[in-house]
């Protein structure tokens, strides 16, 4: 008995510990963020800040594009989070629930985009957007982010659409609902967590990604909030207090996000990723 | 004409996302791209946003709208968008860097519109426009320059009884004595990043004063000669011998030593002038960074003054070159130097210099004697299109030899034959 | 589509006929947009990468073909293979010590412990840390001369320590920082997957006297085999490609001791404006990539009893 609960006391502290690793940063980004301008660059460090300022989170909000950043990459990825959705579950759908020659190779070749590296093809895009008139728009950072992400999507769901039992649409077929019905109502509704766990992945992949909207785009109005960290990096010196305020500021949304979302992602993953 | 205007205008508004139903004849929108920030209150922001304000309150029939880029990424910008048919109207182009703008076709000559100036006017600049010339074209206008300098924490000399020193060896020495615990004597930004320009910002007038120089006419890199090897030796006892820099430089850029002088954990560095009052931003340093020039390696003379300015062009894509161009003579008016020279950047125009401005205050004074310093010992190299790579051999060479990876011989010799294979 | 009318024009004489095109006809409409997305912004840019990688080039414009001149420039500079060797060690070590750690923490998370929601959501938090802010904010927290983690390394070891100031210093360094940004994600797999162990097989080991250590190997090493699988090609594939983190980081150097592959592409293809050899070395880093999986579900899938 004795060993036992020992071994939940290490577990404890070894969950401690890691939690603590895991935040940690955010916590000095949090301390540095409310400093008063004189104690950023104190040697040995100032932990907390005092008296803390919102002084730097002002400057951010007030005196800078960065809410313009955080319009853009609410828009872009709000609207590639839909698309790709939209996508990404028709398709796992098909491939789950249908059974047509050339199935599994379609599937197999789907999946396998994942292993071209993006930074591979970065040049061929930003050709490609600049041919199709798409250069420095929302529309043409929707389509790449919506593209890259259906491959992981169906992989993710398709599982989860296999694991819904057939008898339940057959039922709904019969009393006269269409099929594309059964699925719009019953199917999506059944695969919620796996759909749940895809939005979550998709919401901090596009979110966080700087190489497409640095490539694709050039003006302010247009660009994501991964480029707009850098306006505090200038040639006069980093402003270490405003860089870390626009960085909490950046972080804020999919930290909410992944709170709200969090608990489907472990069952979104059991049914679809683990067992597909 | 009128018509095409208008939309032109609304289209850019469209294109901010601001699309309003303004109905009166807009006047014609102007993309201006520079690596200042437009928002927030640095004296240099506020000097742009006066200036751009009182263009656009004129009855130019122009607008000019600024777009920011961060400094280390605006001129892949301007090429990337270039080729795409875009990018700006008028852009601030780095000295350094403009030979890369002239070779990647970003930027049109402005020998019609030059030649449209008196003759006074256009031998007005402190770094006289043949350095702005490539191929027998003018292909920007100054309107700043910038010098390089010692800069000392005048405290911290004074602590360790030292003064300011007079040779390169007095000031090993010093950096020596400087150096405890955790304040290093001299640093310097000798890593890769950021285009590797702390590297070669510092390397460059020492070579220059060892007699040695970075390429020759035709291009060659010929810094791994006996200078070269001079400067080297000179920062690796720096760092071995008087212990006086630490090896971690080898991580820092500029901005990461503008930061130790500020925070007190440095001595002394090489930096330009145009940062000296971002470094003066607080209540320490306010009044105990000091300049002088560069000491050189014999005593009696400093070492050359490496010149930059940054400078303003015409994009290759606009349609309003006109209006660019009558942007670019107010952002080199009197009234605007002096709005800039109030916010510590030096003003490009001989004549500016005189306002009572530089005999009467003490930021006046000192960016007096620091043109003084150029017009004397002043020296532009024009870089070559590739300086990245050229920036990033030097650093890497510097690296090695603080690192002891390599002895200074063959680590320019390495340095120079990979960018002699590139060109 | 009207949904009410179909199903009555399906319940209609032509019906076995209908069901049969309306068979072919949904799964295609369903698929269409899939493949037309992947085709567009994955497929077709590989074709004009390896076009690219075998033109001239000169800024962002195309010029003549040069065939494989890229590709010999590139075999015959010993930076790249200098690249490829950090690439592997990147990787290598990255995995190594990733794996162990998310495993670990799954299996802790499985446990009946109190505030495992908790201590779950801490931990997976660093997944949602971009790379950009992982770098600038880890890069704040090691500067070299003001940086806190600098001051407590200093206070361990009695003198300041730049972890960053050495090529393998910093290559160590970035490992650490690139497992804190990776291992949520495996973490989360192995805890789904641990979850569907069913709990009769534990209570079938532990009657059978097993220790922990043998019930680990018996019963939960088979049952997540297959995800650790998928999570090796995951991350090996990410750390093969990763760009942003290291390219904040530390730009590649110093001496380009962290010049991986992936970032001399990026510096090829951004930085010196030799797009048509970034190509090249993107086609090389794709095939590695290629390569690395099907190693990978070869010795993995052909080792199942």
């Amino acid at each position: 008995m004795r060993r036992r609960s020992a071994a939940k006391f290490a577990s404890v502290a070894v969950l401690l510990a890691a939690s603590l690793l895991a935040v940690g940063p955010a916590l000095w980004c949090l301390s540095t963020a409310l400093k008063p301008a004189g104690q950023l660059l104190a040697y040995p460090p100032n932990w907390l800040p005092h008296p803390p300022t919102l002084e730097s989170i002002r400057q951010v909000l007030e005196q800078s594009a960065l809410p313009i950043y955080f319009r853009n990459s609410l828009i872009v990825t709000g609207l590639s989070l839909l698309i790709s959705l939209a996508i990404g579950t028709h398709a796992a759908y098909a491939i789950a629930r249908h059974r047509f020659p050339g199935r599994s190779a379609l599937l197999v070749a789907l999946l396998a985009t994942s292993m071209i590296p993006g930074i591979a093809i970065l040049v061929p895009l930003y050709h490609l957007s600049v041919m199709s008139g798409l250069y420095n728009s929302f529309t043409g950072q929707v389509i790449v982010y919506s593209a890259w992400n259906v491959p992981i999507l169906i992989w993710l769901l398709k599982g989860f659409f296999e694991s819904v039992p057939r008898d339940i649409e057959e039922a709904a077929w019969i009393d006269g609902c269409s099929r594309l019905r059964a699925f719009y109502t019953i199917t999506l509704r059944m695969a919620r967590p796996g759909i749940l766990s895809g939005a979550i992945m998709v919401i901090v992949f596009v979110w966080n990604d700087f190489l497409i909207t640095f490539t694709l785009t050039i003006s302010d109005s247009r660009r994501l909030l991964s480029v707009g960290l850098y306006t505090y990096i200038s040639n006069y010196g980093i402003q270490w207090g405003q860089l870390m305020a626009a960085t909490l500021i950046a972080l804020a949304p999919v930290v909410v996000a992944f709170f709200l979302l969090q608990r489907h992602l472990v069952e979104g993953l059991m049914a679809g990723a683990v067992k597909g | 004409m009128r018509r095409r205007t208008y939309l032109a205008g609304m289209a850019s508004m469209a294109a901010l996302g601001l699309g309003s139903g303004q109905a009166k004849a807009a006047p014609v929108t102007l993309k201006m791209w520079t690596f200042l920030p437009i928002t927030g209150n640095d004296p240099r922001t506020i000097a742009l946003r006066g200036i751009v304000d009182s263009f656009n309150a004129g009855s130019s029939g122009y607008k000019v709208e600024v777009q920011s880029i961060n400094y280390g990424q605006i001129d892949n910008m301007v090429i990337q968008a270039t080729a795409a048919g875009q990018g700006p109207d008028i852009l601030n182009v780095y000295t350094d860097l403009l030979p890369l703008h002239v070779s990647a076709h970003t930027i049109q000559p402005l020998d019609a519109r030059v030649a449209t100036m008196p003759a006074a006017e256009r031998n007005d600049f402190v770094v006289p426009l043949k350095f702005m010339n490539y191929g027998g074209h003018v292909m920007a206008l100054p309107w700043e320059c910038r010098v390089w300098l010692l800069w000392y924490r005048s405290d911290l000399l004074r602590k360790a009884d030292l003064a300011v020193p007079g040779t390169l060896e007095e000031m090993a020495v010093a950096a020596g004595k400087l150096s405890a615990g955790n304040v290093m004597g001299f640093v310097m930004g000798a890593s890769s990043s950021e285009l590797g320009a702390g590297a070669i910002e510092t390397f460059t007038p020492l070579l220059w004063d060892a007699g040695g120089d970075l390429l020759d006419a035709h291009g060659k890199a010929i810094f791994n000669s006996a200078a070269g090897e001079r400067v080297l030796s000179y920062l690796r006892d720096l760092v071995k011998k008087y212990h006086g820099m630490g090896a971690n430089v080898v991580t820092m850029n500029a901005d990461d030593a503008l930061s130790s002088i500020k925070a007190g954990t440095a001595a002394m560095t090489i930096g330009g002038s145009y940062r000296v009052s971002a470094a003066r931003d607080s209540a320490i340093t306010r009044d105990t960074l000091l300049t002088a020039p560069i000491p050189g390696f014999v005593s009696g003379a400093p070492t050359p003054a490496r010149l930059a300015s940054q400078t303003l062009t015409i994009g290759a894509n606009t349609k309003y070159a006109d209006g660019a161009w009558a942007f670019i003579m107010h952002h080199l008016s009197p009234a605007s130097q002096l709005a800039f020279a109030k916010a510590a950047e030096m003003p490009s125009r001989i004549s500016a210099y005189k306002d009572a401005y530089f005999t009467t205050t003490a930021q006046g004074k000192e960016m007096s004697a620091w043109a003084d310093y150029a017009h004397k010992y002043g020296r532009l190299e024009p870089m070559p299109s590739d300086f990245p790579k050229l920036a990033a051999g030097v650093a890497e060479a510097i690296q090695k030899v603080i690192l002891g990876t390599a002895d200074p011989k063959a680590a320019l010799d390495a340095a120079a034959a990979a960018y002699n294979a590139h060109t | 589509m009207n949904s009410g009318a179909a199903p009555a024009a399906a319940r209609g004489g032509l019906r076995p006929r209908a069901r049969k095109w309306r068979n072919a006809a949904l799964p295609a409409a369903f698929l269409l947009p899939a493949v037309a997305f992947v085709a567009v912004v994955s497929i077709y840019p590989i074709f004009d990468a390896v076009s690219l990688s075998v033109h001239a080039t000169s800024y962002a414009q195309v010029g003549a073909f040069i065939g494989l001149r890229n590709y010999v420039a590139l075999a015959f500079d010993p930076g790249i293979w200098r690249d490829g060797r950090n690439s592997l060690i990147y990787t290598a070590f990255s995995l190594a010590l990733v794996l162990p750690y998310s495993m670990g923490l799954a299996i802790l998370l499985n446990r009946p412990i109190p505030g495992r929601g908790l201590f779950r959501t801490l931990i997976i938090m660093p997944w949602v840390t971009s790379q950009t802010i992982t770098a600038l904010v880890w890069g704040w927290l090691l500067n070299g001369d003001y940086g806190a983690l600098t001051y407590l390394l200093q206070l361990l070891a009695g003198h300041r320590i730049a972890v960053l100031a050495s090529p393998a210093g910093a290559m160590a360094t970035l490992i650490g920082i690139n497992v804190w940004a990776s291992y949520p994600l495996a973490t989360l797999l192995f805890l789904a997957a641990l979850q569907t162990v069913p709990k009769e097989l534990y209570e079938a080991a532990s009657v059978d006297g097993a220790s922990r250590w043998g019930s680990f190997a018996h019963v939960t090493a088979p049952m997540i085999r297959p995800t650790a699988l998928v999570v090796i090609i995951q991350l090996t594939l990410l750390y093969l490609n990763m760009v942003t983190l290291i390219y904040v980081l530390t730009g590649g150097g110093p001496l380009n001791g962290t010049e991986t592959l992936a970032v001399t592409v990026l510096k090829m293809s951004f930085q010196n404006w030799e797009i048509g050899k970034g190509a090249a070395l993107g086609m090389v880093l794709t095939a590695i990539n290629v390569l690395f999986s099907l190693v990978y579900m070869r010795a993995l899938r052909g080792g199942e009893p």
